[in-house]
């Protein structure tokens, strides 16, 4: 199972406040579980999965799911580091922790890498009853932040694979629009960077998350549900 | 020297069958003579007394005739009851045992009683002066407090039924809180919340007085038992623990707070550690990318409750408590060590990605006393041949 092939590896973090379901957001995409069981994360813990995108590419997301208490925010950040892809993730019922997303942001932002995209999610939708933060809410905020934006229930699997599947695809475009930009002075043919593009990434290749290419503008996507 | 050859070899040694049915002072003269001078150690830590053919008259072990006649003595040796209780403390003995050795009773029998009494009303009336006031009352950081808490409450031992209790979750939200609200340059720690399992337990276990012996922690743990605690009882099980966790965390106290100065302190001993007992492990791990901060981490933080089921924290404890105020601080990166070597075959063969899952998840379902014993012995061993604490540490660190 660990020795699997995939063309490409990316770093995605997620966080946010605890409780909100982080680690069942993971639990639940990379094994399809749901455990009402699970502990509180100290530190940080750490998940793969590789999922298809684009028809045949091989993506490894690599996840580091870290802990929310406000004493382990100067550790937690420290995993943000070499982040391509971030979910900042927020409990519906808890307007508290969608409140603290501004604060979240900005870490993400200070720590991660500069073109990492980030994806604001909205977790426990199930919870309809109890609810205190609304779609438009979530959505608004991530319009008006540059960020992707889902709704997801942890408990009955709504939203999770999209959200996953959604932002490694995002990273996917803009890690090979980034690589063939760096890649002799733009051979590539027509803007898509499609399957077989010359220059493109080989097959097992690793993007370096670390490189420091600067791409003008890393564009922040739109909204997966809520941005129409 | 090869320090973990020595390990290994300790591991293939240590726990011959004992000739005859002896003591566990014979156990502790048959010592591997070169690693065992401290106490009675490692080899004495498989009690090997049998009581059917020891004792035939009462019904008690030499050991536990050993902690019978300290506990009741009029004034307990501590020094012989540290002793004693590093190799392992009966599950009957181990409240009192552990209350003298946390310092939460007195060493003198005839002022038990009073002590217990006074600090009971003590910490009752620390709850009806912060637990049970009305939120408004409370800070906006005593609210965020007291939500953080009841939002990890549930989440705390979850697999063992006794922590599912309601009045058991009551107890451990509310002491929780209160130690927090009275500790403010740390306040609530996730990973707190576990350090006080283990202390809820064995004094639920004390109200069920001499019944929990053999499997009967396995009683309490899966919650059957709870019939036979009364409210009442409750009240000081809590207490007891509030106490105990308090003066657990006294010694640790910069685990917790900003930064978690203590924390980053015990990982750098650790990784300083392995780097001289397993130099191959050690580059490994660094070949593969993986960051002590990133495993160790938590098993600083919660002392290794996240790694062993209850009743192997209590054994390990058992040695923690005897240790006094270095135990929780110093002999547990020894045992960290340990832990992290006793796999070291194993981890060697992964890359970053199973290491990480591997870490974050060891395999010890199957573990129990024994395995923690050898565990504990190891340590010993590493305490020993490095100076005991910080000295040979000190050499290394620039």
């Amino acid at each position: 199972m660990d020795s699997e092939s995939y063309d490409f590896i990316f770093k995605i973090v997620l966080l946010g406040d605890s409780g909100v379901g982080k680690s069942n957001l993971v639990f639940r995409f990379t094994k399809n579980e749901f455990n009402k069981d699970s502990k509180s994360t100290i530190g940080v813990e750490f998940a793969t999965k590789t999922v298809q995108i684009e028809d045949d590419k091989l993506v490894k997301a690599q996840i580091w799911d870290t802990a929310g208490q406000e004493r382990y925010r100067s550790i937690a950040s420290s995993y943000y580091r070499g982040a391509v892809g971030a979910l900042l993730v927020y409990d519906v019922t808890d307007r508290n922790s969608f409140n603290h997303v501004p604060m979240w942001l900005k870490e993400v932002e200070e720590n991660a890498e500069k073109d990492c995209l980030i994806m604001l999610v909205g977790n426990k939708m199930d919870l309809h009853e109890q609810r205190t933060v609304f779609v438009r809410d979530g959505r608004s905020f991530a319009r008006k932040n540059g960020l992707a934006f889902i709704e997801t229930s942890a408990l009955d699997a709504t939203g999770v694979d999209t959200a996953f599947q959604r932002i490694l695809q995002e990273i996917y475009k803009t890690q090979t629009r980034k690589q063939l930009k760096s890649q002799a002075g733009g051979a590539g043919g027509g803007g898509g960077g499609k399957d077989g593009a010359p220059g493109g990434p080989a097959r097992g290749q690793t993007i370096s998350l670390t490189q420091n290419e600067t791409i003008e503008n890393p564009q922040k996507k739109q909204g997966c549900c809520g941005g129409q | 020297m090869n320090v973990a050859a020595t390990l290994m070899q300790l591991r293939a040694v240590a726990f011959p069958p004992l000739p005859g049915g002896e003591t566990d002072d014979g156990a502790a003269a048959v010592a591997d003579p070169v690693v065992f001078p401290r106490s009675a150690t490692a080899t004495a830590a498989v009690d090997v007394v049998d009581d059917d053919v020891a004792v035939a008259v009462a019904p008690r072990t030499y050991r536990e005739r050993r902690f019978d006649a300290i506990l009741s003595s009029p004034v307990a040796s501590l020094r012989e009851l540290r002793k004693l209780a590093w190799n392992g403390v009966p599950q009957h003995m181990r409240p009192t045992t552990w209350k003298i050795l946390l310092g939460y009773l007195p060493a003198n029998a005839s002022r038990r009683e009073g002590a217990m009494r006074r600090r009971r009303e003590e910490y009752r009336d620390a709850v009806r002066r912060h637990y049970d006031v009305p939120d408004d009352s409370r800070t906006y950081a005593e609210q965020e407090t007291l939500r953080q808490v009841l939002v990890d409450v549930p989440r705390t031992a979850p697999d063992v039924p006794l922590f599912r209790d309601p009045r058991v979750r009551r107890c451990l939200g509310r002491l929780l809180y209160v130690w927090a609200t009275r500790h403010p340059a740390s306040g609530y720690v996730q990973g707190i919340n576990d350090l006080a399992t283990p202390l809820l337990a064995v004094f639920v276990g004390e109200c069920l007085g001499d019944v929990v012996d053999g499997d009967g922690m396995a009683d309490v743990l899966d919650g059957s038992r709870m019939v036979d605690v009364t409210d009442r009882m409750m009240e000081d099980v809590e207490a007891d623990a509030y106490w105990c966790l308090t003066s657990l965390l006294s010694g640790i106290q910069d685990h917790y707070t900003s930064d978690q100065p203590g924390m980053q302190r015990m990982v750098m001993r650790l990784e300083e550690l392995v780097n001289r007992i397993d130099a191959e492990l050690a580059s490994h791990l660094r070949d593969t990318g993986i960051e002590f901060m990133q495993f160790a981490f938590k098993w600083m933080n919660c002392l290794l409750l996240r790694e062993f089921r209850l009743p192997c924290v209590m054994r390990l404890w058992d040695a923690y408590f005897s240790e006094g105020d270095g135990g929780f601080e110093d002999f547990h990166v020894y045992v960290c060590a340990s832990f992290l070597v006793h796999f070291s075959p194993t981890l060697r063969q992964m890359g970053f990605d199973e290491l990480f899952q591997f870490m974050q998840n060891m395999p010890t379902d199957d573990w129990g006393d024994r395995e923690v014993e050898i565990l504990l012995s190891s340590a010993f061993v590493l305490s020993t041949l490095f100076g005991g604490s910080e000295a040979h540490l000190n050499v290394v660190r620039h």
